[in-house]
């Protein structure tokens, strides 16, 4: 064995050049050609020998540049690729209310279409088969007029497979992201709605878009639980009042929080921008709350009181002369609403309680009209507001600040306020004199009270006025037993054809509970709302819509909010100086 | 001499080729099975997203609210009163 393998060895160990030495050396040797041929075939032989060196020099380093790398990737491959958390990230954020429940997603689905169909007709007979709301004569003038057709936006995985054995050789799918609001319409005037691209077009998706809050969730201070129970009974006032329109909001008195806020007619805006008309969008995604500038009404009239109580000009006893003539014209003298019957003499109590213009402008006079205007503008009602979202509203004040405009300022005409910050500005007054700022953001810190506007005595005293209306004033019917509900109501002739009277009317209701120490403000208020006799509404003032409305919800969200409940509790009557001034013609 | 190391050199070689090959065949099965392990990760975790959503949905106040009034008689329900938790406050403060 070792002989063949050493012969087969020998036999093998041929080298380059060596035939040639047959055809070069014959067996004479002429000494000047061997000389000669030897140098060629050292020559050769050398540089076949370079050659065999140079290629496995080259070898070598691949292959040991190769080993190295696969031995130790790690020289040369920085970090391995992270898909997962790149793809999987949503392009918006996640939105949730303030107790982590979730109001706006964001979810991966599939869109179908089809490219140059070969036969439109047999293609669109199988796509009816599996997705019957296509129309299949339209979906066939469609598939020969274009070479790309949509087939369904959001298809769900059933759907897709469908689609596939369906046996249409030309359809694709694409990924597509899909934004979907939960709630459907709840606070979606405050979440807002994005477009198919996920461009936000409203509320706070529009912040998102505008100030690029891509990176992190955002939390609301929005009680999407309290928000169902505040829509619903809005709505169900206006089928109950036949009411045009109405909204309402519940704001934190000491932390400015907004807890819910419905603008009524409201949207769904997950369909809203495939299914909805233009004036339909238009008249829909309008926020009263936030956007609309309104006459309130006698709701104003807590302010004058505060006002005057602040500027020490009147005290809780003082007794005013409810007959008296104030001219509003040359030969008009100022009516109390619907001319309602006049005392002779009545407390500042009783003036909030009877809700009597005549007394509340007897009242601004005494503190004159550039401290009603300055305290007014303290308070937030004249200026913009800042807030969360683009759709904010401006106050709209009279041309001139004149006596006449102070007297129908006192009692809520003439000057038009956006409902949430005269929300907050009776949230300053009645939370102890402490201004604050309206957010929709949640707020880490449950007490935010910033500057003093009034004393807490007059904030005392503004309660027990207030309670004293919902006791036996107009606001009857908002009472809710263990809350001590305090309130005001308001209602005020809709403008038109620079007049007032004919045109409906506005009725509000702003409230707070619980009384001896509010936590919660709410306002409610309808357009044109009418008498329903047969469901016992005998009129169309804020007593029999606005007040039983805000009644009903507050017994439904103060346990939700869980706000201290205590039946034997009221608000005592404010001590005060015994220094009684009477307020009559003679000294105006 | 030469040669013998020329051979051993050509063996080396080889089998370095051969063990490169294995490694890497090694490689581009690992990086599949990862790739559809986060293929699949990516699926759950978009089916998982699905079903909070769909979660979130069926427990909207809106559709909490029309079962609670279609039980209302079987189950007894009532609204939440401002009462009840005063109880369950006194309750806790015992505790």
């Amino acid at each position: 064995m070792g002989r063949i393998f050493k012969n087969k060895l020998r036999k093998a160990k041929v080298i380059a050049g060596d035939d040639l030495v047959h055809l070069f050396a014959p067996e004479k040797i002429d000494l000047d050609n061997d000389l000669l041929n030897t140098n060629i075939l050292q020559v050769s032989r050398e540089r076949v020998h370079l050659a065999k060196f140079f290629f496995i020099f080259i070898f070598a380093i691949f292959i040991i540049r190769s080993t190295t790398l696969a031995i130790f990737p790690g020289e040369v491959l920085s970090e391995p690729r992270k898909v997962v958390s790149k793809t999987i990230r949503n392009p918006l954020p996640e939105i949730f209310d303030r107790n982590d429940k979730l109001l706006a997603t964001t979810v991966k689905t599939k869109r179908a279409s089809i490219r140059n169909p070969v036969n439109p007709e047999e293609t669109a007979r199988l796509i009816k088969a599996v997705l019957p709301s296509w129309d299949e004569g339209r979906l066939i003038k469609k598939l020969q007029k274009r070479s790309y057709v949509e087939l369904a936006d959001n298809i769900s995985d059933i759907e897709y497979y469908d689609i596939l054995n369906s046996g249409v050789a030309e359809v694709e799918f694409h990924p597509v992201w899909r934004r979907i609001y939960t709630n459907q319409e709840l606070a979606s005037h405050i979440i807002g709605y994005s477009g198919r691209d996920l461009v936000g077009l409203s509320g706070i998706e529009k912040t998102i878009t505008k100030s690029e809050l891509l990176q992190e969730d955002i939390k609301l201070s929005i009680d999407i639980t309290v928000q169902f129970h505040l829509e619903s009974e809005i709505q169900k006032g206006i089928e109950l009042y036949n009411a045009d329109s109405g909204f309402g909001i519940i704001i934190d008195a000491k932390s400015g929080e907004i807890i819910a806020s419905a603008s009524l007619p409201t949207f769904d805006p997950n369909r809203i921008s495939q299914n909805y008309s233009k004036d339909k969008i238009k008249e829909s995604t309008f926020n009263q709350v936030m956007q609309g500038s309104y006459e309130l009404g006698s709701v104003m009239k807590i302010m004058t009181l505060a006002m005057a109580l602040e500027e020490d000009e009147i005290k809780l006893d003082d007794v005013f002369d409810d007959t008296v003539c104030i001219k509003i014209s040359k030969n008009r003298c100022l009516n109390n609403y619907r001319n309602q019957s006049a005392e002779t003499l009545i407390t500042p109590v009783d003036c909030l309680v009877k809700s009597s213009n005549r007394c509340m402008a007897q009242i601004a006079q005494i503190v004159g009209r550039s401290k009603q205007q300055s305290f007014l503008q303290e308070v937030g009602l004249l200026d913009e507001y800042f807030l969360e979202i683009h759709e904010t509203g401006i106050p709209i004040l009279p041309k001139k600040w004149s006596d006449n405009s102070m007297i129908t300022i006192s009692f809520g005409q003439g000057l038009s306020v956006v409902p949430l910050s005269f929300a907050s500005g009776v949230a300053s007054i009645v939370n102890g004199g402490y201004m604050i700022q309206p957010t929709l953001y949640r707020q880490t810190k449950n007490d935010l009270r910033g500057r003093s506007i009034i004393s807490e005595d007059v904030s005392e005293k503004i309660r027990y006025a207030m309670r004293q209306v919902v006791i036996k004033g107009s606001g009857s019917k908002a009472n809710v037993p263990g809350y001590a509900v305090i309130g005001k109501t308001g209602t005020a002739d809709i403008p038109c054809n620079g007049s007032y009277g004919g045109c409906g009317n506005r009725t509000a209701f702003v409230g707070a509970f619980p009384g001896w120490d509010p936590q919660y403000i709410l306002l409610v208020s309808f357009e044109r709302p009418k008498t329903n006799i047969k469901e016992g509404v005998n009129g169309n003032s804020s007593y029999w819509n606005a007040g039983p409305a805000a009644g009903a919800i507050i017994k439904l969200t103060a346990p939700l909010l869980s706000v201290e409940y205590d039946k034997a509790r009221e608000i005592e009557y404010p001590s005060s100086t015994k220094h009684i001034k009477q307020f009559s013609r003679e000294n105006l | 001499m030469f040669r013998v190391f020329v051979y051993s050199l050509f063996f080396t070689f080889i089998s370095l080729i051969v063990f490169n090959q294995i490694v890497s065949h090694e490689i581009k099965n690992k990086s599949r099975d990862l790739n559809g392990i986060n293929f699949s990760i990516r699926s759950e975790e978009r089916k998982e997203s699905l079903l909070k959503t769909d979660w979130v949905v069926r427990t909207s106040p809106a559709r909490l609210m029309e079962l609670a009034e279609k039980h209302r008689v079987l189950l007894k329900l009532v609204p939440a009163r401002g009462e009840d938790i005063k109880f369950i406050k006194l309750k806790e403060e015992n505790n």
